[in-house]
């Protein structure tokens, strides 16, 4: 009985057959090159990949487009949903330009706002709120360079920053590499978990953004980078808030070594309405991401609201399902540690974008199995141990009785 | 004076004893400097365990400084465990010979000099591998300190049972354990402090220069420990001149093939010292990390729950062995030790309370049992005592080679 109970904690948590979404990639949808000659342009390209990941009831549409803002949508719609974009209006930041017919039933979207560098003034400064010396990189209307595939595959968005056109503009050999701010997305068809640490786990429906800040020239004497970003999310009328950030604190670090937290931000408490985001507060400081490179990445949660107004592109351009009220909220993300040497030239940070549960991770079987023959095996010779004892013990005061008895009986 | 340190007069003397008695005079007449009185065997006592102190202080060198080791050395963990299994490994071969070479060839005096020199040599080379930015020196620096570590520990050990008989060991031996002890602990405690020290008179940051001197204080406590070899072999060769001690007569010479009669409940108590030892060092070597990366503790206070348990065993020791001593039931110590030590490991590593908690219960296990297996050993092999006692300090660096390395891969 109890080792049937031991074996089906070990295998029954193992997963049945996984869920599928066909996905479906395009670039530049619908877009003519008559009318909008940037639609081929190798620099100062006009980027849009719209993915279509089917399942077998809905569909999950992912935007990516760095036209202004560099902007990021997942939605979810019915199963027989398609892309709707007036290229003209959505170059010149038109609201509605880009849709999709039928309404999605839930949508949201990040937009990487800004980008910061600020100096950790006595050196022990990790977060931008705390910093006085703040500089601001502006990401919007930047030459971005036509989206890659990769082979993974994943899409790789990629430019470079204002201050670092220049410096490459200058052809000055001895100002160094050009810094990059890029962005890699992949879309999944079914879970499973990255293959880059932190190996973060995702659903079927969700997406991975990866935020790279390469070389970016630096002002400050110990500089840091911060982004802010901007969460777009609709709540009903009797609803407070529509974004909530919660930080969840697990024993299990099996694919994240040192790494116990996992930060997540909900757009609704109701599953079937949820659009997350969810991250490891974990940056890393070289392209090869490893436990020594790695460094915290800090929020506090606090969002604050911005006019729709602000914001440029995709944000401005997409239609939102009507039914609720639409909030932009933005949050400030810093990057750093206390003794990691500051901003050396290269920082990711992996997010996984999705609709529905975020993806709880759990103990491998393999950990399950030694915990069980860790503390199984000595609890079993204990018991073993115990009762072989008390049983030879006992024999042995038996015997003892019967001598005596014996021997009082011959006299 | 005799025994019980009542003055005698000289003049007193019998004229049959004047020839076996040798005339005290000056120092030599007072409690002090007198070899029958129990307070020069009491300052005996203290040298005999700062014999050690240099070892253990040094041996936690690297558990101390594992953040700075790895950062300024640009080590990984797995290369950093290295450090505690090259000690380890020398000692494998050495139980077996190391107290053939103390009867035999060396003689406990020379002996005590001679591993003692290895100790000091070890940490300064390990110290110039530090200062120099080679790993492979300090590699070899930690292989000839463990050459002389252990050994040394089985020098005191016998320089021990020379001047103690009887009851007095078990205090005896609870009293070395914590000065060992307080040098670990001190260990723990001071080495991040003297290295931001230097670090800050020096103007920088850290790095591996700062790093080599930090150990080179340790190497400065390992000339203390070879003055007292030096001090006590003086002592030793005159209180045997005085005493007239008897040359070790045919009966105690122990060979190696007496290890075939070693009762197996003997070989069991090594087998559990192993396993005991293997679940406590390997833990404390990495234990540093683990705390700062699993409950946010700073290094200071990382390296100060990872001393607790030397702490704790520094005063717990010796109140241990008597309690021992008086109450028996080794195997209740023992076995409820183990219990607790499982239970600890068990909160570390599946819940996030406090683990102050945790390494309290370990304390127990670690004080408790090293006495309860010791009173075991000399329980089941009461006529080769000296050289179980050897077999048992020094068994265990098998385990903790094989231990640190495995700790490190599987975990």
């Amino acid at each position: 009985m109890i080792v049937f109970f031991i074996i089906s904690l070990i295998f029954i948590p193992m997963n049945c057959d996984p869920i599928k979404r066909t996905v479906i990639v395009e670039y530049n949808p619908g877009c003519n090159a008559t009318i909008t000659p940037q639609c081929h342009n190798l620099t100062d390209a006009v980027n849009l990949v719209h993915v279509t990941a089917s399942g077998t009831n809905d569909a999950i549409h992912y935007l990516w487009s760095t036209v202004g803002l560099p902007t990021f949508i997942v939605a979810r719609t019915p199963l027989d949903s398609k892309l709707d974009i007036s290229w003209s209006d959505f170059i010149l930041d038109k609201p509605n330009s880009v849709s999709i017919v039928p309404e999605p039933y839930i949508a949201s979207g990040l937009t990487l706002y800004n980008l910061y560098e600020f100096n950790s003034t006595n050196k022990s400064t990790v977060r931008i709120e705390h910093s006085a010396s703040i500089r601001k990189i502006l990401v919007e209307d930047l030459a971005w360079n036509r989206v890659l595939k990769t082979n993974q595959p994943s899409w790789l968005f990629n430019t470079t920053t204002e201050d670092d056109q220049n410096i490459h503009n200058s052809s000055d050999p001895e100002l160094g590499p050009v810094g990059h701010l890029a962005a890699i997305l992949r879309a999944f068809r079914t879970a499973d978990r990255d293959t880059k640490i932190p190996h973060l786990l995702h659903s079927e429906n969700s997406s991975q953004l990866e935020i790279l800040l390469q070389n970016i020239s630096t002002h400050f004497e110990f500089p840091r980078l911060a982004v802010e970003l901007v969460i777009a999310s609709s709540r009903s009328q009797d609803s407070l808030s529509s974004l909530s950030y919660d930080v969840s604190y697990s024993i299990d670090d099996e694919y994240s070594p040192g790494i116990f937290k996992t930060e997540t931000i909900r757009t609704s408490n109701d599953p079937k309405l949820n659009i997350f985001y969810r991250w490891k507060p974990v940056s890393y400081l070289t392209p090869q991401r490893t436990m020594k490179s790695s460094t915290d990445t800090l929020t506090n949660g606090d969002f604050i609201m911005i006019n729709r107004g602000e914001l440029s592109g995709l944000m401005r351009s997409f239609q939102f399902p009507s039914d609720n009220i639409l909030e932009f909220q933005r949050l400030n993300v810093s990057y750093g540690r206390d003794d990691d040497g500051f901003y050396q030239g290269h920082i990711s940070w992996s997010i996984i974008m999705g609709f529905g549960y975020p993806p709880d991770d759990e103990l491998s079987f393999y950990v399950k199995l030694i915990a069980v023959l860790g503390l199984g095996t000595p609890a079993v010779i204990v018991i073993v141990g115990g009762v072989y004892s008390w049983f030879v013990r006992k024999r042995k005061r038996r015997s003892e009785e019967l001598k005596i008895l014996v021997g009082s009986g011959s006299d | 004076m005799d025994d019980k340190g009542k003055i005698v007069n000289p003049s007193d003397e019998d004229s049959d004893d004047e020839e076996e008695d040798e005339k005290l005079s000056g120092c030599g007449a007072t409690p002090i400097c007198n070899p029958h009185h129990i307070i020069h065997r009491f300052i005996m006592l203290i040298f005999m365990c700062l014999l050690n102190f240099g070892s253990y202080y040094c041996y936690d060198n690297p558990a101390a400084l594992i953040n700075h080791i790895t950062k300024d050395l640009n080590v990984d963990t797995s290369s950093y465990v290295l450090l505690y299994s090259l000690y380890s490994w020398p000692n494998v071969i050495l139980c077996f010979f190391g107290g053939f070479l103390i009867d035999k060839l060396f003689g406990i005096r020379f002996g005590a000099f001679f591993f003692g020199m290895f100790v000091l040599v070890g940490q300064i080379v390990f110290s110039l591998g530090a200062y120099m930015d080679y790993f492979w020196l300090m590699a070899v620096g930690r292989l000839i300190f463990g050459v002389g570590g252990e050994s040394l520990a089985v020098c005191q050990n016998t320089y021990q049972v020379l001047w103690f008989k009887g009851k007095e060991l078990n205090l005896v031996f609870g009293l070395g354990l914590s000065f060992a002890r307080v040098g670990s602990t001190i260990n723990m405690n001071v080495n991040g402090p003297i290295y931001s020290l230097i670090a800050s008179s020096m103007g920088v940051e850290g790095g591996y220069k700062v790093l080599g001197i930090t150990l080179f204080t340790g190497a400065a406590l390992c000339i203390f420990s070879v003055g007292c070899a030096l001090f006590l072999w003086y002592f030793d060769k005159r209180a045997a001149r005085i005493l007239k001690r008897p040359e070790t007569s045919s009966e105690e010479t122990i060979a190696l093939r007496d290890v075939k009669d070693f009762p197996i409940s003997l070989w069991l108590i090594w087998l559990i010292c192993v396993t005991y030892y293997v679940s406590v060092f390997p833990f404390i070597s990495l234990g540093k990390l683990f705390f700062m990366e699993k409950f946010n503790f700073s290094s200071s206070q990382a390296s100060a729950i990872n001393s607790v348990v030397y702490l704790v065993s520094t005063i717990a020791s010796p109140l241990c062995g008597v309690l021992v001593d008086r109450l028996g039931r080794n195997l209740v110590w023992l076995i409820s030790g183990i219990i607790l030590a499982i239970l600890a490991h068990g909160l570390m590593a599946f819940t996030f309370w406090n683990p102050y908690i945790a390494m309290s219960f370990r304390c127990q296990l670690f004080s408790c049992s090293l006495c309860s297996m010791a009173h075991g050993c000399s329980c089941c092999a009461d006529q080769s005592i000296r050289h179980s006692l050897r077999f048992h300090a020094e068994y265990p660096e098998f385990g903790f080679g094989c231990g640190s390395n495995y700790c490190w891969r599987y975990c």
